[in-house]
C-alpha cells in the first residue's frame, strides 16, 4: 500500500530553515495535495522527492527502496528516480518540436523509433494536440504547452507523478478541463501524485488527501472534508476553512461565515461594516468591537450602520498547541 | 474665395514644417554628411585611377596575390581568434556557472582587469616577454648562459594569440551571462525525464545557449578583421599583412585606389560574415517565458570533485600567463632605466613617470589631446543619439528607420576604414577639416553615435508611448519633453555609454594615427610611435601602465553605473 515515504526531512540554505522536520506518507494511487502560501516550503519539498535537491537530513524511500539517506550517504539522482515532474513555467524545450520534447525520455530510455512514433501518436490524441506535432513550444498556447508537459512527464510510464503549480498560470475556465486531464491520465497508469498548490480551489478539486503547509512545516494532512471541517489550528481555519477564529476565553473557535445566524434575540451584537454581493449569498462584514465577523446572508437586506445581533450556531474548537508557538 | 485658397495654402505650407519634418531634415543632412558620405567616397576612390573613372583599380587588386594573401591572413587570423576565444571564454563561463570551483569571484575578477588592457599594450607585453633579449631569454640565459635563444616572436600566430587574450573576456561575458538567463528548469526537466547530466548539458544546455555563441562570436570576428595595432605590431615585421595593414600601407604611399579597394574588401567581408551569422540567429530566435527568479539551489551541476586540484592548476596557469606575467613585464619595465638593462636595484628608477608627467611635452599633449577629444566627440555624439533614438521611438516610419539605420551603419565599419572614410570626404569642400584636430573629432563622433545608440535604444525600448503621447497632449514641446522627460529615463546609458566612447578615445590607435597632425597626437599614436623614437620599450611601458589604470577607473565607473557594456 505505501508507495512513498518521508521520514524526518529538513532543508536549510544558510540560516534560514526551508523545511523543517517533515514526516509524510503516500499511499498507491493517492492523490496528495500540498497546499500553502508561497514560501512555505511546498515546492522545495516537491525538489527532494524529485532528487533536485539534497536534503540537510531525512530520509526518502520509495516502495521500500531508499531514495535518499543522510545516514546511509544514499542519494539516488534524480534521472534514476523514475518520476514525473510537471513545472510550472513548462519548462518544454525552446529548441526542440513538441514531438522532440516528449520523445526525450523515450530516447534516453533507449525505446524503439517505432515504439516511441506510437507511444507518442497514442499521448498526443489524448491531449488532442496531434496538429502541433511539430510544432516548437512558442508557436503553442498556455493551456497547450502544459498538455505538452503532461505529455512528457507521463510519456516513460513513470511510476509517480510530481506537479510544481502546474495551472498557476492557466485561466480559470481552461483549469477544470486540465484537471480532468490530469486525474484521468493518473489513474489509466495507477500512479500516485502530488500536487502543489496555493490555490485551496484547485486543491479541492484534485485531492483525496490533503497537506497543508507553512513555514518549512505540515500543520495537517487529512481528507479534504477533514481539512474544510475539523481544522487543527488557526492557520488551517483561515487558510483553508475560509473560517474565522474567535478566542472565547481560553479556548479558540473556528466559526464559518454561514454558521452564524441573525436573530433579533442573538447573544452577539454588532453594526454592518460591508456588504459584499457573493453571487449565491451575500457576506455582511460585521464589527463586534473586538474582530471582523463575516456572517453569510442570502438576500440583500442588511444595509451598512445596521446593527443587527446574531448567534453562532457552529463551531469548531482548536486543540492543537504547538500553533502559538508558531505565531 | 481668394484669401480664402490663400490661407489654405499657408496651411499646408505650414504643415509641412511642422516639428518633425524639420527635425527630420536636420538630422538627414547631419547623418548624410556624417555618416554616408565619407562611406560612399571610399566605394567611389576605388574606382578612380589617375582622375579617371574606371574599373581598373578593382581589377587591378583582385588580380593582386597580395590582396588575396591579406585577406586570407585576415580571415585565418579572425577564425583563429574565434575558436580559442570559443574555448577559452566558454569553458570559464562554465565553470563559474556551472560546476562547483571554489574560486569563481577570482575568475570573474581577472577576466574583467583583462579586459581593461588594450590589445596593443599586450602585444607590447608579449614582445618583452618572449622576443629575442626578453625576459623569457634572460632567465633561461640565468640558467644556460650559453644558449641559442630563437624564438618567432613575429607572426600571424603571435598575433592571434594576444587578440584571442584581449577578447576572450568578451565570450566569457556573453556565455555566463547566456547560462545564467537559460533556466535552471529546462535543466531539471531533462534530468527528471532520464538524462544523465552530461546528456542534458550536450542535449538541452548547449544547443540553447548556441546562439549566444553565435552572437558573441560575431562581436569578437568583426574586432579582429577590424584590428589594426596588434597586427601592425607583431605580424607586420615579419612581412605579413593583413587587410587593415594593407590599408595603412597603401596609404603610407600615397595609393588611395589600392587603400579605397582593400577598404571595400574589408567591408564586404566583415558585412557578409555579419548578414550570415545575423540570419542564423534570426532562425534561432529562443524566447524564454515566465523567467521566475528560480533559487540557484542546484545551479553547480557539475562537481569537479577529484580534478578539482587539476582545475585550480590550470586555471592559475592560464592567469599568470595571460594576465599576471604581462603585467609583471610591463611594471617592471616601466620602472627600469632602460630597456635590456639587467634586472638590479639600481637600475630600477622612477625617472620614466617623472618624465612623463613632468618633462615630456608629447605626452602631456598626447593625454590633453586624447581626454578633449574623448569629451568633446562623446558630448557631440551623446547628443546627436539621443536626438537619433527619440526620434526613431517616437516616429516609427520609414523616415527614422532610415535615420536610424544609417547611424548605426559605423558599428559594422572597422576603425581604420572610418578613418580613411574621413580622408576622403573632408579633405576637400565643403567641410574640409583635414589636418585639424576637427577631423579626429569629427570621426571620433562617427565611431561613437552608434555606440550610444546601443546603450541608449534598451532603456529607451522599456518607456511606455503613452509617455510622450501624453505630455504632448498637456502642450509641452518636443525640447522638453526630451530634456525632461526623455533623457532622465536614458540617463544611466548615456552615462555609461559615455565612460566607454572616453575609454575608447583613450586607447584607440588607428583613426588618429591616420589623422593626427603635429600638435594633434593622441595617446594612441603616441604609444605606437614610441617605440621608433628614442624612448623605447621602458617609456611605452610607463604610458601602458598609465593607460591600464585609466581603464579599471573608467570600466569600474561604467559597471557602477550598472547598464550593460557593449563590450570595448
Amino acid at each position: 500500500m505505501k508507495k512513498l515515504e518521508i521520514n524526518k526531512i529538513s532543508v536549510a540554505y544558510n540560516d534560514n530553515q526551508v523545511l523543517n522536520n517533515i514526516d509524510m506518507v503516500v499511499k498507491n494511487n493517492q492523490r496528495l495535495v500540498i497546499l500553502g502560501p508561497s514560501g512555505c516550503g511546498k515546492s522545495t519539498l516537491l525538489k527532494v522527492i524529485a532528487g533536485l535537491l539534497k536534503p540537510s537530513s531525512g530520509e526518502v524511500f520509495f516502495e521500500d527502496k531508499i531514495l535518499f539517506s543522510k545516514n546511509k550517504g544514499i542519494d539516488i539522482l534524480p534521472e534514476k528516480r523514475e518520476m514525473g515532474f510537471v513545472f510550472q513555467n513548462y519548462a518544454l524545450w525552446p529548441h526542440m518540436t513538441v514531438y522532440d520534447n516528449i520523445a526525450y525520455p523515450l530516447k534516453v530510455r533507449h525505446w524503439s523509433k517505432d515504439k516511441i512514433k506510437n507511444r507518442i501518436n497514442n499521448l498526443l490524441d489524448i491531449m488532442n494536440l496531434s496538429e502541433k506535432k511539430y510544432g516548437k513550444p512558442n508557436e503553442l498556447s498556455g493551456g497547450e504547452r502544459q498538455r505538452v508537459a503532461l505529455a512528457r512527464a507521463l510519456a516513460f510510464y513513470p511510476k509517480m507523478l510530481l506537479l510544481d503549480e502546474p495551472l498557476a498560470n492557466v485561466d480559470a475556465a481552461l483549469k477544470t478541463q486540465l484537471i480532468s486531464l490530469i486525474l484521468e491520465m493518473c489513474d489509466n497508469l495507477k500512479i500516485p501524485m502530488i500536487y502543489v498548490t496555493h490555490d485551496q480551489q484547485e486543491a479541492f478539486e484534485v485531492a483525496d488527501s490533503i497537506a497543508v503547509m507553512r513555514e518549512g512545516k505540515i500543520l495537517q494532512i487529512g481528507t479534504p472534508k477533514q481539512i474544510y471541517s475539523e481544522p487543527k489550528n488557526e492557520f488551517v481555519a483561515e487558510f483553508v476553512g475560509n473560517s474565522m477564529v474567535i478566542n472565547d476565553g481560553k479556548i479558540k473557535k473556528a466559526v464559518k461565515p454561514q454558521d452564524i445566524k441573525i436573530h433579533p434575540k442573538g447573544r452577539c451584537r454588532g453594526c454592518v461594516k460591508r456588504v459584499v454581493y457573493k453571487g449565491n449569498c451575500c457576506h455582511l462584514h460585521v464589527d463586534d468591537n473586538k474582530k471582523d465577523i463575516v456572517i453569510s446572508v442570502d438576500s440583500e437586506e442588511y444595509k451598512v450602520g445596521e446593527n443587527i445581533r446574531f448567534d453562532i450556531q457552529k463551531a469548531h474548537i482548536i486543540e492543537d498547541t504547538n500553533d502559538r508557538e508558531m505565531m | 474665395m481668394k484669401k480664402f485658397s490663400n490661407k489654405l495654402n499657408i496651411r499646408s505650407v505650414k504643415k509641412c514644417f511642422n516639428t518633425s519634418n524639420i527635425v527630420f531634415l536636420i538630422l538627414s543632412i547631419l547623418i548624410v554628411l556624417l555618416f554616408l558620405y565619407p562611406i560612399m567616397m571610399i566605394f567611389k576612390n576605388g574606382f578612380i585611377v589617375d582622375g579617371k573613372f574606371t574599373p581598373e583599380g578593382y581589377i587591378r587588386e583582385f588580380t593582386n596575390k597580395n590582396t588575396w594573401i591579406a585577406l586570407l591572413n585576415t580571415i585565418k587570423m579572425a577564425f583563429g581568434v574565434l575558436f580559442i576565444t570559443w574555448f577559452l571564454g566558454g569553458s570559464l563561463a562554465f565553470l563559474v556557472e556551472r560546476t562547483d570551483y571554489k574560486y569563481k569571484k577570482i575568475i570573474n575578477l581577472f577576466v574583467f582587469l583583462s579586459f581593461c588592457i588594450p590589445s596593443y599594450i599586450i602585444s607590447v607585453s608579449w614582445i618583452q616577454i618572449v622576443s629575442r633579449g626578453g625576459y623569457i631569454h634572460r632567465i633561461l640565459k640565468l640558467i644556460y648562459p650559453s644558449i641559442n635563444y630563437s624564438f618567432n616572436t613575429y607572426s600571424l600566430l603571435a598575433t592571434t594569440l594576444v587578440l584571442s587574450i584581449h577578447l576572450y573576456p568578451l565570450v566569457f561575458f556573453g556565455i555566463r551571462n547566456a547560462l545564467k538567463k537559460s533556466s535552471i528548469s529546462l535543466n531539471d526537466a531533462g534530468r527528471l525525464l532520464g538524462g544523465s547530466k552530461w546528456h542534458v548539458f550536450l542535449k538541452i544546455t548547449l544547443p540553447l545557449i548556441l546562439p549566444s555563441f553565435v552572437s558573441v562570436g560575431l562581436l569578437v570576428f568583426s574586432r579582429t578583421m577590424a584590428n589594426f595595432g596588434v597586427a601592425a605590431q607583431l605580424a607586420l615585421p615579419a612581412g605579413i599583412s593583413v587587410l587593415t595593414t594593407g590599408i595603412y600601407k597603401a596609404m603610407s604611399e600615397l595609393d588611395i585606389t589600392t587603400q579605397s579597394v582593400l577598404s571595400v574588401i574589408l567591408i564586404l567581408t566583415s558585412m557578409s560574415i555579419y548578414w550570415v551569422m545575423n540570419s542564423y540567429l534570426n532562425k534561432r530566435n529562443f524566447f524564454f517565458e515566465d523567467e521566475r527568479k528560480e533559487k540557484k539551489h542546484n545551479k553547480n551541476i557539475f562537481s569537479l570533485g577529484k580534478s578539482k586540484v587539476f582545475v585550480n592548476v590550470v586555471v592559475s596557469i592560464y592567469f599568470i600567463l595571460t594576465f599576471i606575467l604581462p603585467l609583471i613585464s610591463l611594471t617592471i619595465s616601466s620602472f627600469t632605466k632602460r630597456w635590456g638593462l639587467k634586472l638590479k636595484l639600481e637600475n630600477l628608477t622612477l625617472r620614466n613617470f617623472e618624465i612623463l608627467f613632468f618633462e615630456n611635452e608629447f605626452f602631456k599633449r598626447a593625454l590633453f589631446n586624447s581626454i578633449i577629444f574623448g569629451i568633446v566627440s562623446s558630448i557631440i555624439a551623446v547628443s546627436l543619439a539621443v536626438v537619433i533614438v527619440y526620434f526613431y521611438k517616437t516616429n516609427k516610419n520609414r523616415k527614422a528607420s532610415f535615420i536610424y539605420k544609417v547611424a548605426s551603419l559605423p558599428l559594422a565599419v572597422p576603425n581604420i576604414i572610418l578613418a580613411v572614410g574621413a580622408i576622403f570626404a573632408w579633405i576637400n569642400l565643403p567641410i574640409k577639416i583635414y589636418g585639424t584636430k576637427w577631423i579626429i573629432i569629427f570621426t571620433y563622433i562617427m565611431l561613437f553615435v552608434p555606440i550610444i545608440i546601443k546603450q541608449v535604444k534598451g532603456l529607451a525600448d522599456n518607456i511606455d508611448d503613452s509617455m510622450d503621447i501624453s505630455a504632448k497632449t498637456l502642450g509641452i514641446p518636443i525640447l522638453g519633453r526630451i530634456i525632461k522627460l526623455f533623457f532622465p529615463m536614458i540617463k544611466k546609458g548615456v552615462f555609461s555609454g559615455i565612460a566607454i566612447c572616453f575609454l575608447i578615445a583613450l586607447r584607440e590607435i588607428p583613426i588618429s594615427l591616420l589623422l593626427y597632425a603635429k600638435g594633434n597626437e593622441t595617446l594612441g599614436v603616441m604609444l605606437f610611435t614610441i617605440q621608433s623614437n628614442a624612448y623605447g620599450l621602458e617609456m611605452t611601458s610607463a604610458v601602458s601602465i598609465i593607460v591600464i589604470i585609466i581603464s579599471i577607473v573608467v570600466n569600474i565607473v561604467v559597471k557602477k553605473i550598472g547598464v550593460r557594456r557593449a563590450g570595448l
